[in-house]
């Protein structure tokens, strides 16, 4: 059922436990599963090794400064207490990040292994995810959200599939957040709530998960508001014998998520 | 010969409406050959690297077009 794992002796352990935990109630020490989209990715690998004093002078500074403390919570780099966030990326957005062998580009390569952990679709359940991301990609632009030339973006394509996980996109990208210019902006992301509710009803219990800036996700992380919860992995099941499980690229990492 | 960040836009943008099903999936695919070919070299920097991933980014999304105009 795990993907891409490399022969080892935690594998046994990792299939055993199939929960990612998530941050609830009952305990700080779950973490909270964030989708970051190509874009930020790109940002948080040439931006965050530069000092706070040259984000600072940067146009971009309120949101260097929230990729920064998104970084700093990263349970992948951290074991502090505070580290509570795991960074993921979905399939179309590796897609985005690695040539057609497979592998990441060397200038994002180091940081992707480093902190992102890889949600990818078992072979024989793939054609049933992507047709759930089609449908959720015909319905946004049906609203005409995410259209080039009357035609979808991949933009429509990444949200689809974090929507399927119920994971919030992290994004810069205007076409996908709110953008100040919108006539009205709250309206793309809460009709992209009402379709993800429509259209997968029957997934969700609780709050929706939709694309935010980092900046927006920084200060709902600090309200205190409930959070939208991603599925447990072993949830998200999509026939009798099909799953959608994470890869994590090194024995280490895989250690800090699935045994913590 | 080197193809510049330009000809790959013109490429992307070449219209495509006398091709054949197959003949679109062949030229979108070369071009994200191409893109990826430039995109794993280490020195880029941060304007191209973002550059060449806004063309590979629209590349793609021609090709799920595509693909699923065809279903």
């Amino acid at each position: 059922m795990i993907k891409n794992i490399k022969t080892n002796k935690k594998v046994e352990k990792i299939k055993t436990r199939e929960k990612i935990p998530v941050k609830n109630k009952e305990g700080r020490d779950n973490f909270i599963l964030v989708a970051l989209d190509t874009c930020v990715v790109i940002d948080m690998a040439f931006f965050c090794c530069k000092s706070k004093k040259e984000r600072n002078q940067s146009i971009k500074r309120e949101y260097l400064n929230a990729l920064g403390k998104l970084l700093q919570r990263n349970v992948m780099s951290k074991m502090g207490r505070s580290s509570n966030i795991c960074f993921c990326i979905t399939p179309g957005v590796r897609k985005e990040l690695t040539s057609n062998k497979g592998k990441y580009f060397g200038r994002v390569k180091k940081f992707v292994e480093r902190n992102i952990v890889l949600l990818e679709v078992n072979e024989n359940a793939k054609s049933k995810f992507s047709g759930k991301v089609d449908l959720l990609v015909d319905k946004y632009c049906e609203k005409g959200y995410f259209l080039e030339n009357k035609l979808p973006t991949l933009d429509a394509v990444n949200v689809a599939e974090a929507s399927y996980f119920n994971l919030y996109l992290l994004s810069n990208d205007h076409h996908i957040c709110t953008y100040r210019k919108d006539e009205d902006p709250r309206r793309k992301i809460e009709d992209i709530r009402e379709i993800n509710r429509s259209q997968l009803a029957h997934e969700y219990r609780s709050v929706i998960a939709a694309p935010q800036r980092p900046e927006q996700f920084i200060r709902l992380l600090n309200s205190g508001k409930k959070m939208a919860k991603p599925k447990r992995l072993d949830e998200l099941e999509l026939g009798a014998k099909t799953k959608i499980v994470a890869t994590v690229p090194k024995q280490v990492m895989r250690e800090k998520i699935f045994e913590r | 010969m080197e193809i510049s960040i330009q000809d790959i836009h013109a490429m992307i943008n070449n219209d495509m409406s006398k091709f054949s099903f197959q003949e679109k999936i062949q030229h979108l695919e070369n071009i994200i050959e191409i893109l990826d070919r430039k995109l794993d070299d280490d020195k880029l920097s941060y304007e191209d690297f973002c550059n060449l991933i806004d063309l590979k980014r629209s590349a793609m999304g021609k090709l799920y077009s595509v693909k699923r105009s065809k279903l």
